[in-house]
């Protein structure tokens, strides 16, 4: 990890970041018909890959099948993978796992001849990913199971594997602690959060996303994952960990994020919106939770009668009587009485799910300590020094 | 926009105070000047200089190419007299009448400006006033260049004004005193330059303080002759072009590299339909505005963002800025300071120029700067400070009032003109009543939300990390 994180950055990509020029068709980027998306997806296949790690795999594989045969040639397809990963995929992680190669090779580059520099280079991204990456999180472990004391109640949101991990080794230590989990909706992926933990023989609750300020007295610290941390030490991570954030500063509990180093981002959000957006997905992504320009735009799954009477339009889809009818006309048929009560119930359609930001941008305030696998834990003062220092030469 | 020309009509009064005879010239030629005034105004005191100082010989031809502002000051009835003293012969006449910062930091008291008093409030007596140089001593003493006298007219008239042009102003004409340097013999380069070069500098900060980022080029400007000491470098000849294309350098990568940099960083975060804030005028803020715009405009012609331009008296510097982004068609709403606090809260980015940022992240800007970082806060709205990094200063510094500059306060019982004579005879002689001007302010680091340096985006926090790295590279 030290040779890969700890190198200074060229400052020619620097300027890249968020500004790389308008896409080049996926098909430049792809020596002998590679697919650098495929290759990612399938490394994401294995559950304890990340983001940054999975690009990371996707680009050295990338490498393995370039027929290029000049440093500077192997050099302009990295960059065009790199671009189209970017470009198609959301995480921001893969942005950070992108910056950090780039940086990686734009620094390794030697006196050797092209086929062994080539050599090398797939070596380390190989053991980088398959022995540092997991090192990375056993790191963590160590340094947060010292914040986890006896008797301890934690709140965490969603699923982060080195949460998951922190408290298992606590738990392992014989440390009696409980787990509150959010449910982390729409993905729910808190659930998988509480079936590893409850596996384990830890007590777990899931807990509603909107009853974190009811929780938070119970709590003794948050712990919580994250996607990327960027350069001014906040974190973005999944939606929600802002507000928790928020409540737990207002509540006095330390809030305390895990980070592993390669999910360190160039990148300065001034605002929740000021994220990069891919720029493929752009033209159909708008900025989330925005207001439809005209109504309605798509139908309401279940209408219900009586709310959608009395306040059609904050709905958001104004309905029309005829259609309730019929819609209700359809329920009446089915006698189930169980898919009724369902039927009552106003969910949230796929349309307005996806209007939703799927991740959030936490202020550096409101975070106690990021613990990372850089050694003692960073205030987030410190992570933003550690980034300057890094991206800066 | 109104018609009325960008000029800030207290920058003239410096030379209307000092030449009297001369104040309807000035008046007149000076609204007739573009925005980019202190642009034209360096490039013609450049070539004012050269002309000046290739005609060192030949006393009649007096004022080559001069720009109006600067004939006013140097046209001086003695000047004929003193110019032929400006060649520099190695021995001179004693330097008592050289201005000297050290001794005088106040100015030069024997001077006829009005502005060089002592300032009455107590807490503020250590700060420089704007004085205007003693031209015809300066000339006599032999130990200055002719184009620093230029140079120390044009800054403490206000003409050259901003950090970066006081900066590039200064560089450039290092770049001249350089290169009609000749060692004296049994000296050496290294050794006799910086002593060369020091009246020169001294008599520049009589005329405006250099800030911290003229500071730090002098100082990298004297860490480079030194290198001359610890290592053999050709002939003097060789150094000396080695100094001026070193300095060529220094300018263009830490100042207009940067600049082009941070703007291309900084447009980054105006977004279509966004309302930026700035104030008063920095003319890196002027060129972020201007790439943001066409930028955006060749992506979509039809996206737009617009601009509150908040300024404040007594400078009005707002109005060059308001001229020139008026000319690319940006929206622009143009107000006065303290009408800000209700337009603010619609606002989307706050972008502020930067006189220096200390190492502790408070930023030193023009006054009232700290008010709109203040208000910005608490309307939760993003600050952004621009920067090259070359103004990191590495002092700590707790106030505005440590360190400042007093501005002219001659005209701030002006208000209507033809009041003009009563209104300022009454201020005057208002007792107890003490007009005080600070040019600049001290906003804490816990107002900015970020600073965008030609590295990128920092935290106030982290500018110690980029001070330790250059020191690394200077």
């Amino acid at each position: 990890m030290a040779s890969l994180s700890s190198s200074p950055y060229i400052s020619s990509s620097t300027l890249s970041g968020p500004s790389i020029p308008r896409p080049r068709s996926a098909v430049l980027s792809s020596p002998r018909g590679f697919d650098v998306v495929q290759a990612y997806n399938r490394a994401l296949e294995d559950d304890q890959i990340p983001h940054p790690i999975a690009a990371i795999l996707a680009l050295v594989e990338l490498m393995e099948t370039s027929t290029a045969s000049t440093i500077s040639g192997l050099a302009t397809e990295l960059m065009h993978a790199r671009q189209t990963l970017i470009e198609t995929q959301a995480s921001l992680g893969v942005r950070a796992g992108c910056q950090l190669w780039e940086r990686f090779f734009a620094l390794s580059a030697g006196s050797e001849e092209f086929p062994a520099y080539k050599r090398s280079l797939i070596t380390q991204g190989r053991s980088f990913c398959l022995i540092t990456a997991p090192q990375c999180r056993e790191k963590i472990a160590n340094l947060a199971v010292g914040f986890i004391k006896d008797d301890c109640t934690i709140l965490t949101h969603s699923y982060s594997r080195p949460v998951v991990q922190t408290i298992l080794r606590a738990h392992r230590q014989n440390r009696r602690l409980k787990v509150y989990v959010t449910e982390a909706r729409p993905a729910c992926t808190g659930l998988r959060t509480h079936q590893i933990l409850t596996a384990a023989g830890v007590p777990c609750t899931v807990v509603l996303d909107s009853a974190v300020a009811y929780i938070m007295e119970r709590v003794d610290m948050v712990m919580v994952g994250s996607e990327a941390v960027v350069e001014s030490g906040g974190l973005v991570s999944a939606v929600g960990t802002y507000q928790i954030a928020l409540v737990a500063k207002s509540m006095q509990k330390p809030f305390y994020a895990l980070a592993e180093s390669y999910k360190f981002l160039r990148h300065y959000p001034l605002s929740q919106t000021d994220l990069p957006i891919p720029r493929l997905a752009s033209a159909e992504v708008q900025t989330p939770l925005s207001f439809p320009s005209s109504f309605p735009i798509s139908q309401p799954v279940r209408p219900h009668t009586p709310l959608s009477q009395i306040s059609p339009i904050k709905q958001g889809h104004p309905v029309s009587n005829e259609h309730i009818t019929t819609k209700e006309g359809d329920g009446f048929d089915e006698s189930d009485t169980r898919r009724k009560d369902e039927k009552n119930v106003l969910r949230m359609s796929e349309e307005m799910i996806a209007m939703n930001p799927k991740v959030d941008v936490t202020t550096p305030d409101l975070i106690d300590f990021i613990i990372t696998d850089l050694g003692a834990p960073l205030s987030p003062t410190s992570v933003s020094q550690y980034l300057v220092a890094q991206f800066s030469s | 926009m109104s018609a009325t020309p960008p000029v800030a009509p207290p920058l003239l009064s410096d030379n209307i105070q000092g030449e009297g005879s001369v104040k309807s010239k000035v008046v007149k030629t000076d609204p007739k000047k573009s925005a980019k005034e202190a642009k034209k105004e360096k490039r013609a005191a450049l070539v004012a200089s050269r002309a000046v100082s290739q005609s060192t010989d030949n006393p009649t031809d007096l004022q080559p190419q001069p720009s109006p502002n600067l004939s006013t000051q140097i046209q001086s009835p003695s000047q004929s007299q003193f110019r032929t003293t400006t060649s520099r012969p190695p021995q001179q006449p004693p330097t008592s009448s050289i201005p000297s910062k050290k001794s005088q930091p106040i100015g030069l008291p024997d001077l006829p400006s009005t502005t060089t008093s002592t300032h009455k409030y107590w807490i503020l007596t250590h700060l420089p006033t704007h004085a205007s140089p003693n031209t015809p001593l300066a000339f006599k003493s032999g130990k200055l260049h002719p184009i620093i006298i230029r140079l120390g007219v044009l800054m403490s008239s206000g003409t050259l004004r901003g950090a970066n042009a006081r900066t590039i102003g200064m560089m450039i004409a290092f770049q001249e005193v350089i290169r009609d340097y000749e060692t004296p013999e049994n000296a050496v380069l290294w050794k006799d330059l910086p002593g060369h070069l020091s009246p020169m500098i001294s008599f520049l900060e009589n005329c405006r303080p250099k800030g911290v980022g003229g500071g730090n080029a002098i100082r990298w400007l004297k860490g480079e002759i030194n290198r001359f000491g610890e290592q053999e470098f050709g002939t003097e000849a060789e150094q000396k072009q080695y100094l001026i294309d070193a300095i060529g350098v220094y300018i263009r990568d830490r100042i207009e590299f940067a600049d082009q940099v941070i703007a291309t960083t900084a447009k980054e975060k105006i977004k279509p339909g966004d309302t930026v804030v700035t104030y008063a005028r920095s003319s890196l803020v002027e060129r972020v505005l201007i790439e943001a715009w066409t930028s955006m405009r060749i992506l979509d012609p039809s996206s737009s963002f617009s601009v509150i331009i908040v300024d404040s008296r007594p400078l009005l510097e707002g109005r060059s800025l308001l001229t020139t982004l008026s000319s690319y068609n940006i929206p622009i709403t143009y107000t006065l300071l303290p009408l800000l606090a209700p337009l603010l809260p619609s606002a989307d980015l706050v972008l502020l120029g930067t006189s220096a940022l200390h190492a502790d992240g408070s930023l030193y800007s023009r006054a009232g700067t700290a008010m709109i970082a203040m208000l910005a806060k608490e309307a939760r709205i993003p600050v952004v400070a621009c920067c090259e990094t070359y103004k990191f200063g590495e002092r700590v510094v707790l106030d505005g009032v440590g360190s400042n500059e007093l501005g002219d306060v001659s005209d701030f019982f002006d208000v209507k003109e033809e009041e003009k004579e009563t209104e300022k005879g009454k201020g005057k002689g208002m007792e107890g009543v003490i007009p005080l001007s600070l040019l600049y302010d001290l906003t804490p680091p816990s107002l900015i939300t970020a600073v965008c340096t030609e590295i990128g985006f920092i935290p106030p926090s982290s500018v110690p990390t980029v001070l330790g790295k250059a020191n690394n590279v200077v």
